[in-house]
């Protein structure tokens, strides 16, 4: 490690000559200029897709014009034409909404491009100050008496980075050709994709280990030291890892799935590394479960078997109505809401003679689990409808509120008041 | 020791290992950098300051060629950086305030390099690479002229002085060690070495192995002892070669396409892959350099045997010596130039010079007034033996530089002729016309 500080604390000689303190100078100026209000102003008035790029084609002009006097220049070009890359770059973004989701957008940027960019602008650079190749063989260190280089270390982190971010679509694709080929749901699609992607994270990472010279003794004793660490430190990641892959297999929590999560339904979204993530439709609210959740606790899904729910609406009539017409007309009302499925046919039930209604409940099948309180809601108003229309009374309690004195004797009329 | 560079200095090979790396010499990163980013700080603010001045620290700035054939591993940097601490810790009693920093690069990608570099202001203060390559850099203007005074032209063997001038008389860079072409062999195969080639092709029927590299300046030491050097030497200055010395060459040419049809002579695509096959012992006898020893001597101890290349009847072999300078960089300040210079002198002097020798064995001094002690170490006995088998055939190996173009021209001649794909009548036209087409 004290090599790499060596070797970047020596870069600092370079500040000593005059053509590299003139290249940084013009740089910080330009950077300057840029902040200063008039500028801004004055930037306000170019079209918004050009402004942006002013300040980088003004460092690359200053470069032009130290080459033409004869002085080295490399460096602010360079610098001004990472800087224009980068401005370009993110200008690149607004085109590819019109073909890609901003989630898809925004994933793409900050996972894939910008990394990518800065990755390759950093070497560049180095490269400039120095021999990367060099750079490349410092020691970082020796594991299982394998020395461990800065160049191994930063290919294998690479590899996995990209594996990790990359794995997902030829995963997603794989799993599509399977859905075609063999016929299986959605949810085990999603199932099978994300188990594709781990299964080639996995194996990417044991080749790297591989490639960096590790032995499968190596590998075993990594695995033992791992086991170790995780019973005391990370064992409640390890823990939520392991459920997800579990539940992944047992196919209890798939990404489609509606589990209910305190009494609210909610929609499996992802099924992440360390949590599951929840989509809950009563407040767009997007919930992180940890995986051992679900796997140690009851969980309430209307999704395992088929994507159908039973749901079940109360309500009261007045005594005076006979039960079997009102059974009936429940009946009816629920056949005549859209969403509600004919097939199992609406069950209307006589549930208790309450204080000043007898209650029923009228219970009713839905396709799609999600759409529960949107279908009871509706049909509450059809039954109110049929009521109104059938002249079925749904009484409710009536309240008397009559002041009080105290002691209530005194205000009765007809007692004697003792003799005093 | 895997590479020319390294011939920088020398190194306690025994420690090298247990020493830990500080690239550039720099002992105290975190301390360096406070004093550093204090000093410039202070610098550009009291630039007139000239007391001041004195006393920041000064980085220089090497690139380092290395040879085709080595590669830029961890040994090659752990190896070059324990020399360079060497010279730096003798050096910086001298000057206190200054830090070394190496960067190695392949030999072919030096000249990219270094012009990237310069254009941006940020080129190496001094460039370490082959006499060939300096030549080049100064007449492409990467590089400045060598400000060498009578004293210290003196002081270096004339023709290696003669060899990093250029037309104008600048001085292109300072010698500062001469690798030379040997003969490598595993003793417990090998146990008297081949003094003619007719010996060598005699101890292939006995069973030794023997590597070839493919590679021109590898091979061409075979042109010297068959008499083949002077007809190409006549054609590369656009000379008609006599019926005589074209003979030469069509009889170096023969022994080239023999050689291969022998059972146990095996011809490679570098010289790299001779060395590695070596040291692993699937062969007996090689041609190297003597930069490749100190690699060797790690993988084979005690059982490395070198001697001089094998001569023919009545000619000698024409091995090649690879002259490494020291170049003066284009981008320097006044502080770096004034201290690139001092560098580049200290090593001159002949102490340094002969420390470095000793401590190495892998190549020669270029300081005439050093004496090379030959009779305390027959490695070094080799090596002189080599540079003199070699001196008589300089002048006809000046057209020859190994990075021109025209030479991987000549490569792709000679791999059809050993494979026997051309004649060697036909071949040699092709090397003539090709070596009367260079410039």
């Amino acid at each position: 490690m004290s090599e790499l500080i060596a070797e970047f604390v020596s870069w600092l000689g370079y500040l000593e000559r005059g053509s590299v303190q003139l290249q940084l100078l013009l740089l910080a100026a330009v950077l300057l200029s840029l902040r200063l209000r008039w500028t801004r102003r004055w930037l306000l008035k170019w079209p918004r897709a050009v402004s942006p790029l002013l300040g980088s084609v003004v460092a690359l002009l200053l470069s032009l014009g130290l080459q033409a006097r004869g002085s080295p220049a490399g460096l602010l070009q360079f610098l001004g034409l990472s800087w224009l890359g980068w401005t370009l770059l993110n200008l690149l973004r607004r085109p590819l909404l019109r073909w890609l989701p901003a989630q898809r957008v925004d994933q793409l940027f900050s996972r894939i491009i910008r990394p990518l960019y800065l990755w390759l602008a950093v070497l560049a650079l180095i490269n400039q100050l120095d021999s990367t190749q060099d750079l490349a063989v410092i020691g970082m260190g020796e594991l299982f008496g394998i020395e461990l280089t800065i160049g191994k270390i930063a290919k294998s982190m690479l590899v996995i980075y990209g594996l990790l971010v990359a794995s997902g679509p030829p995963a997603a694709a794989l799993a599509w050709l399977l859905q075609r080929l063999i016929g299986i749901s959605d949810g085990s699609r999603k199932a099978l994709e994300i188990i594709l992607s781990y299964t080639v994270v996995g194996l990417g990472i044991t080749a790297v280990c591989f490639r960096l010279g590790l032995n499968s003794t190596a590998l075993l004793a990594i695995a033992g030291g791992l086991s170790v660490g995780l019973g005391f430190g990370i064992k409640e990641v390890f823990s939520n890892f392991i459920s997800g892959i579990w539940l992944l297999f047992e196919g209890s929590v798939r990404p489609g799935e509606v589990l209910m999560l305190d009494g609210d339904s909610c929609e499996v979204r992802k099924l992440g590394l360390r949590a599951t993530l929840l989509w809950r439709d009563r407040d767009n609210a997007e919930l992180l479960i940890p995986n051992q959740t679900f796997f140690t606790e009851a969980a309430i899904s209307y999704t395992s078997s088929d994507r159908m729910r039973r749901s079940q609406v109360t309500v009261g009539a007045a005594y005076h109505h006979d039960p079997v017409i009102v059974i009936a007309l429940l009946e009816a009302t629920a056949l005549q809401v859209a969403r509600v499925l004919q097939e199992p046919a609406p069950k209307a039930l006589l549930l208790s003679y309450g204080d000043f209604a007898i209650n029923y409940a009228l219970r009713f099948w839905i396709a799609n689990p999600m759409d529960n309180v949107a279908i009871c809601s509706e049909v509450n108003q059809a039954i109110w409808q049929a009521f109104q229309e059938q002249q079925i009374e749904i009484p409710f309690p009536q309240l008397v509120e009559y002041a009080m004195t105290w002691p209530p004797e005194a205000r009765k009329p007809n007692l004697k008041q003792p003799a005093s | 020791m895997g590479i020319q560079s390294v011939a920088l200095m020398a190194a306690d090979q025994r420690n090298r290992a247990s020493e830990p790396l500080h690239r550039g010499h720099l002992q105290r990163p975190l301390s360096w950098l406070l004093a550093l980013v204090g000093t410039l700080t202070a610098g550009f603010s009291l630039g007139g300051c000239a007391e001041l001045r004195r006393e920041l620290p000064v980085v220089v700035y090497v690139a380092v060629g290395l040879h085709e054939g080595h590669r830029i591993n961890r040994d090659t940097a752990v190896s070059f950086a324990s020399h360079i601490r060497q010279l730096v810790h003798e050096f910086g009693k001298l000057h206190p305030n200054v830090l070394v920093q190496t960067a190695l690069y392949p030999e072919a990608e030096l000249r990219e390099q270094i012009r990237r570099r310069n254009r941006s202001g940020l080129g190496p203060d001094l460039i370490l690479t082959s006499a060939d390559l300096a030549n080049e850099f100064l007449q492409q203007g990467l590089v400045a002229a060598m400000p060498l005074d009578q004293e210290e032209r003196d002081q270096i063997d004339p023709g290696l002085l003669h060899q990093v001038l250029d037309a104008q008389g600048r001085q292109t860079g300072q010698p500062l060690v001469l690798f030379t072409q040997l003969a490598c062999f595993d003793r417990r195969r090998v146990t008297q070495p081949p003094t003619t080639l007719k010996q060598l092709l005699a101890q292939t029927a006995t069973g030794t192995r023997v590597g070839l590299s493919l590679e021109l300046g590898s091979l061409l030491w075979t042109a010297g002892s068959l008499g083949g050097l002077s007809g190409l030497s006549a054609a590369a200055r656009g000379l008609q070669p006599s019926l005589e010395q074209k003979q030469g060459i069509v009889d170096w040419m023969h022994w080239l396409q023999d050689a291969n049809n022998q059972q146990r002579v095996t011809f490679f695509n570098d010289q790299a892959s001779l060395r590695d096959r070596l040291a692993a012992g699937s062969l007996d006898w090689i041609s190297c350099e003597s930069s490749d020893l100190n690699g060797l001597w790690r993988s084979m101890g005690s059982h490395l045997g070198i001697s001089t290349l094998p001569d023919g009847e009545g000619q000698r072999a024409a091995p090649l010596s690879n002259l490494r300078v020291l170049a003066l960089g284009r981008n320097s300040s006044r502080h770096q130039r004034a201290m690139a210079i001092a560098l580049a002198r200290y090593t001159l002097k002949p102490l340094v010079q002969r420390s470095l020798t000793l401590d190495n064995r892998s190549f020669l001094p270029v300081n005439r007034y050093v004496n090379v002690p030959v009779r305390s170490s027959q490695v070094l006995a080799t090596m002189v033996a080599a540079r003199q088998q070699g001196e008589s055939s300089e002048p006809l190996l000046s057209w020859f530089h190994l990075h021109d173009p025209g030479v991987k021209q000549l490569e792709a001649v000679l791999v059809p002729l050993v494979f026997g794909v051309i004649e060697p009548e036909a071949a040699t036209e092709a090397a003539l016309r090709l070596l009367r087409k260079q410039p």
